[in-house]
């Protein structure tokens, strides 16, 4: 099933695709980095720290150090404080245990950050290079995730996961439920095209539509069945908008391949929501089809078991082993 | 009446212990030190005093009033931050001084860097130091590495031949603080991991840092990351009061 029947878009080996959005879109940005294309990490980690070590925190999970970002608001907002725009009034989350988390990314790191000065600090390091980021990429990948959200009553701040769920205190009298509007999804997303075409004239933009469902609402009198209608309706209408008004704009139908009927729910797992990888393989053969006239399988990307230490490294073993060897003669 | 038996081994920071040790042999006490450099290869050459093997037999003879003692993995934190990285970078620790912002390129978040170091410390060495631990009858200890040496112009004064050639000297030493700051991040993954593996991690012997928590300049070997046979001594002392106590 092939349902991808205008797309305009052309990569190859050089273009700096980057990746942002929500879970599913972890899965393209995998498959991209997976099939040899220059899958953009703007923020990638230290190098003298182990790959494994760097992707078990997050770095290369999407092309920024961003973790999940479900709506269009927060992706807004993201750029809105790259650019020094909006400083959102919400204080770092402490843990009980002391540690303390980014309320904006707060599942990003493992372990916490060790301080409220190191997480403003790795803060201030991110934020550069998300800039970096959207000035330097050639195509920006965003999968609309969700309409729903959790934001601050003060300033309007958004949030990835309502406050108390993972770090932060849930308070009523400082956080609100929203649930976006099409209305909400197209303005912010014009927002942040005209952004992108002021700092990255030539960049073209893709959007799709995660097809994982919900798996609960907030929204009152709902159920989530209707929410996630909801929630995808708008996303994909908004989709659509911003696809025909925009040249640079391009729709991938990864939403109808994962969810339309032709494959009787087989690209669900288990738990009905998440994507199997036979499905995400679909999406991404036929993304790789269209956008980079390729057919066939996409490689399987290639596991080391020992991270491979960098010439720095190699030669600061050395030094160091040479070094050892020096003190059998304990010059001391 | 037979001496109880030390058994202390490890890589290159052994080498001060066993100068210690050398200089107190036959001496009259309670304790019978014996340090050994555990063999490695390096260049095709074989360095050392000990291979495992013979390592684990000798183990498996001490007494249980006896002891071992290691110094395994001492320098993985010179290897993170001795010489300064072409992507100068810093790493924030509650109580320690932070370098200036301007001043580096990268934050390395503390958790990922001590993911990282506890991960090098297991590997390796930390698998031979289980091993060593489950062949003896004798409790085991570790020794913490001597703290970092603040004085760069010592350091390079100290480097080897081949990386002076190599241009340490234009590359440069990390900032003291960061490498004392690496140091502490390798103490705290060898306590995790000596607690986990059930060995008795030691700290360094009173009296050897000085008020900023570098290694005291008496304690200075030649090099750029030993300590000196007077460190080793205090280290005797600490071992023999640890055990009589």
């Amino acid at each position: 099933m092939d349902p991808v029947s205008r797309f305009a878009l052309k990569i190859g080996p050089q273009t700096r695709v980057a990746t942002a959005g929500s879970c599913f879109a972890q899965h393209i940005a995998r498959h991209l980095k997976a099939s040899g294309f220059n899958y953009y990490v703007a923020e990638a980690g230290h190098p003298l720290i182990s790959e494994e070590i760097r992707t078990a925190h997050n770095y290369g999970t999407f092309s920024g150090r961003y973790g999940n970002i479900y709506t269009a608001r927060q992706l807004k907002q993201l750029i809105e404080r790259a650019e020094g725009q909006f400083s959102p009034v919400e204080v770092p989350w402490i843990d009980a245990d002391g540690t303390v988390r980014d309320p904006f990314r707060p599942a990003v790191q493992p372990g916490n950050f060790a301080s409220a000065a190191e997480m403003e600090a790795d803060r201030r390091m991110h934020l550069k290079a998300v800039k970096r980021m959207f000035e330097t990429l050639d195509v920006f990948v965003f999968t609309l995730g969700l309409t729903e959200c959790w934001r601050s009553r003060e300033d309007g701040a958004v949030f990835p996961l309502c406050p108390g769920v993972e770090g932060g205190t849930f308070d009523p009298d400082r956080y609100e439920f929203y649930n976006q509007t099409v209305g909400d999804v197209i303005a912010d997303m014009e927002s942040v095209i005209a952004y992108i075409a002021r700092i990255n004239p030539q960049a073209q933009i893709v959007l799709t539509v995660s097809p994982v469902p919900l798996m609960a609402t907030a929204a009152a009198d709902e159920h989530v069945l209707t929410a996630t209608t909801y929630s995808k309706s708008v996303l994909r209408v908004a989709a659509q908008e911003l696809t025909n008004g925009h040249r640079n704009v391009h729709y991938f139908p990864s939403f109808e391949i994962i969810t339309g009927a032709y494959n009787r729910g087989r690209y669900y797992a288990e738990d009905l929501r998440n994507v199997t990888e036979e499905g995400v393989s679909h999406v991404m053969r036929l993304f790789l089809k269209h956008a980079a006239s390729l057919e066939g399988e996409i490689p399987r990307q290639v596991e080391t078991a020992e991270p491979n230490r960098s010439a720095f490294e190699l030669a600061a073993a050395r030094f160091v082993e040479v070094e050892c060897d020096e003190a059998a003669l304990d010059r001391g | 009446m037979t001496k109880r038996k030390v058994l202390i081994v490890g890589d290159s920071h052994v080498y001060a212990i066993k100068a210690a040790a050398d200089a107190i042999a036959g001496h009259t006490g309670e304790f019978e030190f014996v340090a050994l450099r555990l063999s490695t290869e390096k260049n095709s050459t074989k360095i050392g005093d000990i291979d495992l093997p013979d390592l684990l037999i000798a183990a498996a003879d001490l007494r249980g009033d006896d002891a071992l003692v290691t110094t395994l993995r001492g320098n993985e934190y010179n290897i993170m931050g001795l010489m300064r990285h072409p992507r100068p970078f810093d790493i924030m620790i509650p109580g320690f001084a932070d370098l200036p912002e301007d001043t580096y390129e990268e934050l390395i978040p503390y958790a990922t860097a001590y993911s990282f170091m506890f991960g090098n410390l297991k590997r390796g060495h930390g698998r031979q130091l289980c091993r060593i631990a489950k062949a003896s009858a004798a409790p085991m200890f570790c020794l913490s590495a001597p703290a970092p040496k603040e004085d760069e112009a010592h350091i390079l004064g100290g480097a080897d031949t081949y990386f002076r050639k190599a241009g340490i000297a234009d590359i440069g030493v990390s900032p003291a603080p960061l490498r004392l700051k690496l140091w502490e991040l390798q103490d705290r993954a060898l306590a995790k991991f000596c607690s986990e593996a059930r060995v008795t991690l030691l700290s360094n012997p009173p009296g050897t840092r000085d008020a900023g928590g570098y290694l005291d300049r008496a304690y200075y070997a030649g090099d750029a990351t030993h300590a000196n046979a007077a460190y080793g001594a205090l280290v005797l002392d600490q071992i023999a009061a640890m055990l009589t106590n």
